[in-house]
């Protein structure tokens, strides 16, 4: 049975092995390629009306570029499974052309160039109960993200650290399978991943949250902050959103300062009076955004939406710090990529990075801003 | 299963940088830091590899990198269980787990509940799906004893399975993880170095076709660390492969006998 199925990929490998040399080196031109450009790029006016020529043109040359790049569409599919599930939307041939040329051309399907995001809407203090609250929209994208503090007690390797546990929950308003445990695998990525992105090393190093700011009485208590996301709509890009709904929720957060009765002595828990009054802020000038690059063909692009994550060869999403230095780095599935092509990815990640910072943070603090008012 | 006859165990060890030289180095306990198994910085440990572990299997393999003990069996390409949606090409599901004595407390493997979805990211741009569709290919891995480094052994003996079940793949997939302790970057930790790492990078490619299948990073890494790691990693990858095909070659050598 194996050498069978190694006779009928043996023919498709003949096809490939052309391409396999250039497939090698990312920056070369490939000329099935800009036979798909030129039709898409002339048959993007007559799209909508459906010559039928047009579109038999555009099966041939998507049947070349599929097969000889290990067909993307297809692969894509599977490719992320728990992502790509989510936006199962039937994309025809035409459209799938569309996205990839357009991508190519530096102009997306709404208009935006490769690298830029659709337009951030923060608003904080949504959930009033929680100690900290935030709620981001990019596009249809919309996520809310809650930090509750609570009394604990320090891990006993770690005495003067406080404790994060971070959370996602994806809802079933955002896609009718995450009912029950459907949304589970998505949120158990998510999780992690931001995990890996906000807490750093095991030993505390390079941490967004200064863990030992959270720390009440060294070896006894400490505040354990419990960050509990929630998806409410998605179109693309979760990772993005959530890291900045993360940010903007511990800016908002405020830890109630706590009294510690004095004269406690040995094992005795000490009594600790929290007070309702007073707050203490959250710095979060360390905590990094998170940019998620997706490769497209051999473009990458910014903030995809469900469409264009549907395309994807693969996917890789970078944590960078006011810095510039990763703090995180995680890719998404899909197919292998190139060491160097992983590192001109983390160097434009670092590039992007920079003014989503800024924009993020001056949201907020209109955000903020504007809850004080009211 | 510790008896090797016949094999001596090789290493995957990384070509020595000048970076080796830059011997005293120390952490910010001791002074003159040696690593507990008295490993160099950039050594990895020596891997033993065996296939046919398992009978009932299609596929199966045993990796032993001194603590880490791993078993991997593959199961395909059989019918897709659930009825699901009709895919022209395969499926692959993989499912890592661990046994309640695999680490020094009993049952603590509540920390690693995504080593299953990073063992499927690694190895579905390895695995050629087009040639069985309809069908699914289950890997599952269990960790028999962890000693460090668990997911990179994991995916090494998965994609080892997967050959010794004939399931058709681009390349064989090797996967290295590197930890930073400090200003150092060591190779292969142990779990001792791991709960004391600053930061820690995952890299499983496919050496023949130099692709990244899977990266990770956590902690605070600058670009040029990045790229020394990457460097590192990939180079005792390419290593790891060799040793992988070796044992792949043996195992069909004495099967001919």
């Amino acid at each position: 049975m194996v050498e069978n199925l190694k006779e009928i990929s043996k023919s498709k490998e003949q096809a490939k092995q052309d391409q396999e040399a250039s497939n090698y080196s990312p920056l070369e031109e490939s000329p099935e390629f800009e036979d798909v450009q030129e039709v898409t790029s002339s048959g993007r006016r007559e799209h909508k009306d459906e010559d039928t020529d047009q579109s038999e043109e555009d099966l041939n040359a998507g049947v070349n570029y599929n097969s000889l790049n290990r067909s993307p569409t297809l692969q894509s599919q599977q490719y992320g499974c728990a992502w790509i599930e989510l936006g199962m939307v039937g994309l025809s041939l035409g459209e799938k052309h569309f996205i990839q040329g357009g991508i190519a051309q530096d102009i997306r399907s709404d208009g935006r160039k490769r690298l830029t995001y659709r337009p951030i809407n923060v608003e904080t203090g949504v959930i009033p109960q929680a100690n900290g609250s935030a709620r981001i929209r990019m596009g249809a994208t919309d996520v809310i993200s809650t930090v509750k503090a609570e009394l604990g007690k320090p891990i006993s390797l770690q005495p003067d650290k406080g404790k994060v546990s971070i959370y996602v929950d994806c809802s079933p308003t955002a896609a009718p399978m995450f009912e029950g445990r459907g949304g589970e695998e998505l949120s158990t990525e998510l999780s992690v991943a931001l995990q890996r992105s906000l807490l750093g090393g095991k030993s505390g190093a390079g941490a967004g949250i200064d863990l030992s700011s959270l720390v009440v009485v060294e070896g006894k208590i400490c505040w354990d902050l419990y960050i509990d996301c929630l998806v409410v709509c998605s179109d693309g890009n979760l990772l993005d959103a959530l890291g900045a709904a993360i940010k903007a929720a511990l800016s908002n957060t405020g830890i109630p300062r706590v009294q510690v009765a004095a004269g406690a002595s040995g094992d005795e828990q000490p009594e600790v009076d929290i007070s309702d009054e007073e707050f203490l802020q959250f710095d979060t000038s360390d905590i990094p955004v998170i940019v998620t690059l997706t490769k497209v063909g051999r473009h990458y692009i910014v903030d995809a939406t469900t469409e264009e994550e549907s395309q994807m060869s693969s996917a890789i999403s970078i944590s960078v710090n006011r810095k510039g230095h990763i703090c995180g780095l995680t890719k998404r599935g899909g197919a292998g990529l190139d060491p160097s092509i992983v590192l001109d990815m983390i160097s434009v990640a670092k590039h992007v990075s920079e003014q989503l910072m800024n924009k993020l943070d001056s949201e907020i603090a209109a955000a903020e801003a504007g809850e004080d008012e009211s | 299963m510790a008896g090797k006859p016949g094999t001596t165990p090789t290493t995957y060890s990384p070509s020595p940088t000048t970076q080796k030289t830059r011997r005293p180095i120390f952490n910010e306990n001791d002074v003159d830091w040696v690593r507990p198994d008295g490993r160099g910085f950039h050594q990895c440990r020596p891997a033993f590899f065996r296939t046919g572990a398992v009978n009932a299997a299609s596929g199966s393999a045993y990796a032993e990198f001194g603590n880490t003990k791993v078993i991997v069996s593959v199961f395909g390409p059989r019918e897709s269980k659930k009825a699901m949606m009709y895919s022209d090409i395969g499926r692959l599901n993989c499912s890592v787990s661990h046994t309640t004595f695999a680490t020094p407390v009993r049952g603590q493997g509540s920390e690693h509940k995504d080593f299953s979805s990073m063992l499927h990211k690694s190895l579905e741009g390895a695995i050629i799906l087009e040639t069985f569709p309809k069908t699914t290919v289950d890997v599952f891995a269990l960790v028999l004893e962890s000693g460090g480094s668990d997911l990179p052994v994991v995916i090494s003996c998965a994609s080892l399975a997967l050959a010794d079940a004939g399931i058709l793949m681009h390349d064989l997939v090797a996967s290295v993880s590197l930890s930073c302790l400090g200003k150092n970057l060591v190779i292969d930790p142990i779990l001792e170095e791991e709960s004391y790492q600053d930061g820690g990078l995952l890299i499983t490619c496919m050496p023949s076709r130099y692709e990244v299948t899977q990266l990770t990073v956590t902690g605070e890494w600058s670009t040029p660390k990045i790229n020394e790691g990457m460097q590192l990693c990939l180079d005792a990858c390419s290593k790891l492969a060799k040793i992988m095909r070796s044992c792949l070659k043996e195992a069909t050598s004495t099967s001919q006998e």
